[in-house]
């Protein structure tokens, strides 16, 4: 009791005394139970060993030396690993330097060492002389070289010790033999300095890096990086840019191998299509989407500032625990929280920039135009120096501003962690009138007391977003319009009547004037989210919790189509037409979950059971009226006997059952199972519930004791395998019943015969899930002190039972196609990420680079056609990759009549109607004619290999990130091109077609012919299929943090000023707008003209500040 | 620890409970939005509203086979009475002149439009037993389920030949797979069906029916089907019915009345596809939804731009010349054939009679000022011949008659809802003197070839006139050319009359037909679509397609 006491007043000098005492006795034992002999061992001794057990060093030092050591292996097991790198030591030198920080002693008899136990520490400190020396120096920022206030610094094994003050500055008394000096500070590695004389002692701290003990987010759970046995790529928030993505989808895009991230539109507010690992299935490949919790649909209402991290389960051994859901991969999202004990902090971001769309298709102008045409038909006006020379794209392109400001508070105590965000984001599309805005609120906390921990997540979003409001004419967009629209028509004509805007004449084709459109047509959409997870946990004994989850969405969504009244010269609107409509969708979800986790030696347990259950409702309607008066701009202004309206709901549920369990032995062995029993209201009874297991195993190589002779080289290898099964239900609700279809209308008697039947296919009621099965081996292996790291997977994904809407015979005369499980699709391949750490002086940098190959098949349609295939252009093929493009292939243009004729087979022309100029076609399956049955697989819409390569920077105040992307070997069908180079209509078209071919000049372009017999401008040939490949200057961020030391003088912790640039550059050969298009897995790399918005760059300059 | 476990046990009890109770009705969910064929099917009124479902899809607006677009328009531009303007609908221009193929989207939105109405009108047939109706309502609803199915095996047959016959409802997802019939078997089904209607429709419809299908229409297709067929007795035999009590079909006075709204379901009508202002008559291009518009969208394709359409045709310069051939007899109140006046727009001042105006007073010259850029399209492919008698175009079909401004334009105020006269006696009598001259029976041919040059105010030939088989067939060549233009009719005269490709190569090349020069065998029918093979793996290529 009084030597507890004692021990916290270690200078009282009744303690000293004490210890003193105490000591001496331990030192006369000492020498009466063992002869000591400190001296007469020459033996000197070379090692290089690095993080190794004690027992290693031993080993060695018993090779090199006949020593033998006699030891307790208890005593060995606290002890921590050691590195020691000596030339010709002595063997004292040595032990000493080993066992320095370690609770042992040793002693020499004869040959043999023994290890003993040291008293404890209170002892030896009490047992330091009394005569003191002075240190003393500066403790700074190791990159920024900013003085860090408020740093720990302890001698070692002492509670003596002191903390730097506002400058910087320490000095702490030390023991005339010196000591360790422990140096700390939250958020920097820890340094420890030997110190043996007085005097100047400055110190640099080093910021933590990211991956010491890197925990990874995985179900219902996180897990340390190196007990992973599955396949998750973890993205760190400050491993991204993530505060000048507009969304998160668009801030992981490229850096995680496996993953692709395609843009869907350069809309603003337009999401990204997250795909992982290839396409699986021909139905919906998107991901399953948690964030903090809950299930969403869609991850962009989560802004990129308040990401903490973001994870990846790639293969079934992380994803199966997710079941049902888990086949196309699941993206877990964590937002950030508070930390303990940390100053109340505030953070605000802002920035600013413009965007534009930075590329141009070249089209005629009016001169060209009316040239070109008036030699090819009569009727053309004739061009004058008054025929208007518009510039559509011009017309309907701008740069636009776009800017954001994020704040983000924080803070912790003891028990009580917060965390609140606030932002707002306004962009303006590069389309005239579209633009989006959204302000997102967010709070996160948790209260920890005893046995019990709380917490919640509330996240709530609401998007203002006024969309391009799209074509006019049956086949244009409006950048397809501008495209189309020749030159000769003003985007303005004050002569006519409903808006004054320019007309095309009628022997052009039936074209809308997009200005028209843009500048009428309102077109805006406005959505609230709401996310809410709220859990208890509650530790029942020591290692068991009990974990009660509950997680809400509301999503609300009002759309308002206002169409004014204007002619755009294809249609007329004369009185003002209002739709509006609205959607609500709700879900519930209830987890129960008990985790147990047990340490036994070297045993380690983790285990896992869960119920949960969730339901999603969808209800939406819908009003509509024409005619309004002009100046009101209500539903119930329009004509009420123009008035629509229309309604639906649904609703599905899911109940499921999991359990996980993690073994690992003595961190060297690891084995994980886990299994998930789901039930879908999606399917009919008997068929609801589904099971789906998995098992994987790691190996940590680097823990064994033989790979000690090269630790110092490879620091980390690990093996991993996994192999499991994963569910995939992403289908319609109530596809299996048989429903009446109404509004199958006609007339009798001059009134409405409203009818209604069975008109639509119903599933079959065996229908079930689309069953994936994914074996996965990895290694992920550290060199040079883990400052290299790389991660290495390879993958075998099969998917049966594919859910498919398969085309039925026209001739069954029902409408629509069923969902049945139709076919078996395989993705194998692999992935490789390298990451370096390292610095150079005040240089810090870290080089990223990764790169996957994924090769799809598809290997079996088991229903519908004889002929095994699925779609157009892009078709879904036995023994082809999923969407690859059947086209007839083109082989150059006839230059002559007799290379027309020769072009034969069996003497007879295989292209009668061709004249020179026109395209020559393979007759690919040698049968005379050129026809459908000719088209053949010429390349796939999947990249082979995709690429990403990134880079930071950091050099004193200064620093630096930039990232680039690239993908090689996927085609793309540009469908917009074709609108631009057939000329067999009255509209704008290339510039290309300026070198058509002529009998003067035998280009590659076929001839001009408004009447093409010989079908050069047919949907299925190559000639729009274009190489995809790209090579992207993705993003380019630098940045400068001003001095502490005058910011200080502010009040301010941190003042970062940036530039970023986005989407900078672009190599390719493709000729659209731009060649990410992404598309569903039957229209994958089809470029349509239809509502496809460019790409823009973006130019940004911002700022960071903390408070 | 002891306490512990026994807590942890009581919880995991708990949980146990709490996810056995109502995991079965968490788990059902039926579907809100439409009721079940299990509840549907339970008296007359379903089975009404089921064949109201089995009309729809022939007149889906702007789709099916009467809606103007795909079944009209393109049916339309296969014949030599019209030229099609290219740089228009690309599946109707590849139609019009013979360079469609298997994937060609107008041919297989027809083609699963007529399918549609035979699976609708099967299913009718299988379930109306088990309703609870009287049985003669039930023998009505059913005589004109097959008059459906019949008329739509006829539209099957006589474009592509032989198809897939099927005669039940498809219920499961299994036997999808069915083999192509051939043409006879089709034209078996055809006679088969329409003999069953004929024998259970009643021959007349009270206002409240008025515009669903009677006797008198299933014996008309019947005997065009036997034309079809060649079996010129029973087609002669079958058309006679028709001739005689209880039916009292005639000619209408005016010709004009079979394309206005003015006298509908009059004495000359065998089958109209009805038309009236109900639904979004913007929602064009939406086919089957509850607002679904039930307007004539036909004016908007022909008329020229001055009245509101988009002047996708013109005349042909042979159907001018036919017209023109044969003038009145002096002291006419016309010049020309009345029938000229309902069919066509010209500058009759150019042919030497007083002008008129249409369309609430546009003259000719400002239609044919708003139509004339757009022909340019048509060189050098097509000589439009302007000089001989002058510039034409089409008025039948167009709302010209209206005398309202923009009148063929479907966003004015509104649209047109002439019925379609599908079938009318006009035709019967042009048929029956067709088969009659087959059969040698040429007074009966002169007698009904007599009534429609009479209406069309041309004096009546006599048997010195027309005095064998040869020549009452160039008559009535001839006649139908004039009286049924532009009334999806020419085309499948023309194929029957003319069965070698290259006479009828030289007929088409003669008369200025666009796509002439590439007419082969092949297009005396339409492929199969693509979709169809692809899907059904039973089913081949028609023989002239491989």
């Amino acid at each position: 009791m009084l030597f507890r006491h004692a021990g916290k007043y270690p200078n009282s000098r009744v303690l000293a005394q004490m210890l003193k005492v105490m000591k001496l006795a331990a030192f006369l034992l000492l020498v009466l139970a063992m002869q000591v002999s400190a001296t007469g061992y020459s033996q000197k001794l070379t090692l290089n060993m690095h993080n190794v057990s004690l027992s290693k060093v031993f080993k060695e030092i018993r090779k090199q030396t006949g020593y033998t050591f006699f030891y307790n292996t208890e005593m060995l097991e606290q002890a921590d690993k050691v590195s020691v790198a000596v030339v010709q030591a002595d063997l004292e030198y040595v032990l000493g330097k080993c066992l320095s920080n370690k609770k042992l002693n040793y002693s020499i008899v004869d040959n043999t060492i023994i290890l003993s136990v040291k008293a404890k520490d209170q002892t030896e400190e009490a047992a330091q002389p009394v005569a003191n020396i002075s240190v003393f120096g500066k403790i700074t920022d190791a990159v920024t070289h900013e003085p860090l206030t408020g740093a720990s610094v302890k001698l070692k094994g002492t509670t003596k010790g002191a903390s730097s003050d506002a400058k910087g500055n320490y000095t702490l008394e030390l023991p005339e033999n010196g000591g360790v000096l422990v140096v700390s500070f939250i958020g920097y590695e820890t340094v420890e300095k030997t110190v043996s004389q007085a005097g100047a002692l400055d110190i640099a701290m080093k910021p933590k890096a990211v991956q010491t003990e890197e925990l990874v987010v995985v179900g219902y759970g996180t897990q340390k990086r190196k007990d992973i046995t599955g396949a998750v790529s973890s993205v760190k928030v400050s491993s991204i840019s993530a505060n000048v993505s507009r969304n998160i989808s668009s801030a992981i895009q490229g850096r995680v191998p496996g993953v692709s991230v395609e843009s869907s539109s350069g809309a603003p507010g337009a999401g990204m299509i997250i795909t992982i690992r290839g396409m699986s299935t021909l139905g919906n490949n998107a991901p399953l989407y948690i964030v903090d919790g809950v299930f969403v649909s869609n991850i962009d209402g989560v802004s990129p500032n308040d990401v903490e991290s973001i994870e990846v389960l790639k293969d079934a051994a992380t994803a199966s625990i997710y079941g049902s859901r888990a086949a196309n991969g699941v993206v877990i999202v964590t937002t950030k929280g508070g930390r303990k004990e940390t100053a109340p902090k505030l953070e605000i971001d802002s920035w600013f920039g413009v965007q534009s769309v930075p590329r141009r298709m070249s089209l005629l102008n009016s001169e060209q135009w009316t040239k070109l045409m008036s030699a090819n038909i009569t009727g053309i006006p004739a061009y004058t120096s008054q025929t208007p020379n518009t510039n559509w794209q011009d017309a309907i392109f701008r740069q636009a501003t776009i800017t954001r400001t994020n704040v983000n508070f924080s803070g912790g105590s003891q028990n009580f962690t917060y965390n609140l965000s606030g932002g707002y984001l306004k962009e303006n599309g590069t389309i005239i009138n579209t633009n989006y805005s959204a302000a997102n609120f967010r709070v996160k906390s948790e209260y920890n007391k005893g046995r019990l921990r709380v917490g919640e997540t509330v996240i709530i979003k609401r998007g203002i977003n006024r969309n391009n409001p799209g074509g006019g004419d049956q086949v244009h967009s409006i950048v397809g319009s501008a495209l189309m629209m020749p030159a000769t028509v003003p985007v303005y004509d004050p002569t006519q009547p409903l808006g004054g805007y320019g007309r095309r004449p009628t022997f052009m084709k039936n074209l809308s004037n997009p200005i028209a459109r843009l500048e009428n047509i309102d077109n805006t959409v406005k959505d609230l989210s709401l996310l809410a997870n709220a859990f208890v946990e509650v530790k029942l004994i020591e290692g068991l919790k009990y974990k009660f989850n509950v997680g809400l969405t509301e999503g609300q969504s009002n759309s308002r189509v206002f169409t004014g009244p204007f002619d755009d010269g294809n249609a007329a609107n004369p009185l003002p037409d209002l739709s509006q409509s609205t959607s609500t969708s709700n879900s519930w979800l209830v987890e129960n979950t008990l985790n147990y986790n047990k340490k036994l030696g070297k045993h380690s347990i983790d285990a896992l059971i869960g119920y949960t259950a969730q339901k999603n409702m969808t209800t939406g309607f819908s009003a509509s009226r024409d005619d309004l008066p002009i100046g009101t701009s209500v539903l119930g202004a329009g004509l009420a006997t123009s008035q629509k309206n229309d309604g639906s709901a649904s609703t599905s549920s899911i109940v499921s059952r999991f359990g996980r369990i993690m073994y690992s032995y003595d961190s060297r062995y690891l084995f994980s199972a886990s299994v998930r029993r789901d039930g879908s209201s999606r399917f009919a009874q008997d068929y609801q519930y589904g099971s789906f297991p998995s098992f994987s195993a790691g190996w940590n190589v680097h823990n064994e004791h033989f790979f000690s002779g090269i630790s110092n080289i490879v620091n980390t290898l690990k093996f991993r395998g996994s192999w499991g099964v994963l569910g995939n239900q992403e289908i319609g609700n109530y596809l299996t019943q048989n429903s009446i279809t109404s509004g199958l209308n006609y007339v009798q008697g001059g009134v409405l015969w409203p009818g209604a039947t069975a008109s639509a296919y119903a599933s079959p009621l065996d229908l079930s899930w689309e069953e994936t099965k994914i074996t996965n081996v990895g290694m992920d292996a550290g060199f040079l002190d883990n400052k290299l790291f790389v991660i290495f997977d390879v993958f075998n994904k099969k998917t049966t039972g594919v859910l498919l809407s398969v085309p039925f015979p026209l001739s069954v005369g029902k409408t629509g196609s069923p969902t049945l499980n139709a076919g078996v699709i395989q993705n194998k391949g692999y992935e490789i990420s390298l990451e370096y750490n390292d610095r150079k002086g005040d240089l810090n940098y870290r080089l990223g680079f990764n790169l996957s190959h994924t090769a799809n098949e598809m290997t079996a349609i088991n229903v519908g056609s004889g002929r095994q295939e699925f779609g157009g252009i892009s078709r879904a093929k036995v023994g082809s990759p999923i969407g690859s493009f059947f086209l007839i292939k083109t082989d150059g243009i006839f230059n002559s009549k007799e290379e027309v004729a020769a072009h034969s087979k069996d003497g007879k022309p295989i292209q009668p109607n061709a004249q020179p100029g026109d395209i020559r076609y393979v007759d690919f399956n040698n049968d005379g004619i050129i026809d459908n049955q000719d088209e053949q697989n010429l390349g796939s819409p999947f990249p082979n290999v995709n690429l990403g390569l990134s880079a930071n920077l950091s050099w004193r105040g200064f620093d630096m990130s930039l990232f680039l992307e690239a993908v090689t070997g996927n085609k793309i069908y540009n469908a917009r091109r074709k609108w631009m180079d057939k000329m067999n209509e009255v509209t704008n078209f290339s510039t290309d077609v300026l070198n058509a071919w002529t009998p003067e000049n035998h280009s590659n372009f076929p001839r001009f012919t408004l009447t093409d017999p010989n079908n050069n401008n047919r949907d299925n040939s190559d000639r729009w299929l274009e190489d995809g490949s790209y090579l992207r200057f993705k993003r380019l961020e630098i940045g400068y943090t001003m001095p502490k030391s005058l910011t200080g003088k502010w009040g301010i912790d941190k003042v970062r000023v940036f530039a970023s640039g986005e989407n900078l550059f672009t190599i390719t050969k493709y000729k659209g707008y731009n060649p990410d298009i992404g598309g569903a897995p039957l229209s994958r790399g089809m470029d349509n003209s239809w509502d496809v918005y460019p790409l823009s760059r973006t130019l940004l300059f911002g700022l960071n500040l903390t408070f | 620890m002891k306490k512990s476990f026994k807590y942890i046990g009581a919880l995991t009890l708990v949980l146990a409970a709490a996810t056995g109770c109502n995991e079965k009705n968490f788990l059902k969910q039926d579907n809100p939005n439409q009721i079940t064929d299990a509840t549907f099917w339970k008296d007359e009124s379903s089975v009404s509203a089921a064949l109201g479902a089995t009309y729809s899809p022939l007149r889906s607006s702007l789709y099916g086979y009467w809606g103007s677009f795909q079944g009209i328009q393109d049916i339309n531009a296969l014949g030599d009475d019209v030229f099609t303007l290219p740089g228009e609908e690309p599946g109707t221009w590849a139609v019009g002149t013979f360079s469609n193929d298997e994937n060609n989207g107008d041919l297989s939105s027809i083609f699963s439009n007529t399918y549609k109405c035979i699976h609708r009108a099967n299913l009718l047939l299988s379930k109306i037993g088990d309703v609870n109706m009287p049985d003669d309502k039930k023998k009505l609803y059913m005589a004109e389920a097959k008059f459906l199915r019949g008329l739509s095996y006829y539209l099957l047959a006589s474009n592509w030949g032989g198809v897939p016959l099927r005669t039940t409802p498809l219920e499961t997802t299994d036997g999808y797979a069915t083999p192509c019939s051939t043409k006879e078997q089709v034209w078996q089904q055809v006679v088969s069906d329409l003999t069953d209607a004929q024998a259970g429709l009643p021959v007349k419809r009270d206002a409240k029916e008025q515009g669903r299908v009677t006797s008198g229409a299933a014996i008309a297709y019947l005997g065009k089907a036997y034309m079809f067929m060649e079996d010129y007795q029973k087609a002669e035999a079958t058309f006679d019915l028709l001739f005689k009590s209880p039916y009292a079909y005639d000619l209408v006075d005016n010709y004009e009345d079979n394309f206005t709204d003015k006298n509908e379901f009059n004495i000359e009508s065998v089958f109209e596809w009805t038309f009236a202002p109900i639904g979004d008559q913007y929602g064009a291009w939406s086919t089957e939804s509850p607002n679904s518009p039930m307007y004539n969208y036909l004016p908007q394709f022909i008329g020229p731009p001055a009245g509101g359409g988009w002047f996708k045709y013109v005349p042909s310069n042979y159907l001018v010349k036919e017209f023109v051939k044969e003038k009145r007899p002096d002291g006419s109140d016309t010049k020309f054939d009345k029938r000229m006046y309902a069919s066509l727009m010209w500058k009759y001042s150019k042919l030497g009679e007083t002008d008129v105006t249409w369309y609430d007073g546009k003259t000719f010259d400002q239609l044919w000022n708003s139509a004339l850029s757009k022909t340019v399209r048509l060189y050098p492919d097509v000589a439009l011949d302007t000089t001989t008698n002058g510039r034409f175009l089409i008025k039948k079909g167009t709302s010209a008659w209206r005398s309202v401004a923009n009148a063929d334009n479907y966003w004015g105020p509104t649209p047109s809802t002439a019925n379609y006269r599908v079938m009318r006696f006009a035709e019967i009598l042009l048929l029956r003197a067709e088969a009659a001259a087959q059969n040698g029976n040429n007074g009966k041919a002169i007698t009904d070839i007599g009534r429609i040059r009479q209406r069309a105010g041309l004096k009546v030939k006599t048997a010195a006139d027309l005095p064998g088989k040869a020549e009452l067939l160039a008559e009535i060549d001839h006649q139908k050319l004039l009286e049924l233009f532009f009334e999806q009719n020419r085309v499948y005269d023309i194929r029957r009359w003319n069965k070698n490709a290259t006479q009828m190569s030289t007929i088409l090349k003669a008369h200025e037909k666009q796509g002439a020069n590439v007419f082969q065998a092949k297009h005396f029918v339409f492929p199969i679509p693509g979709d169809e093979l692809k899907s059904n793996p039973k089913a081949t290529q028609n023989d002239l397609w491989k």
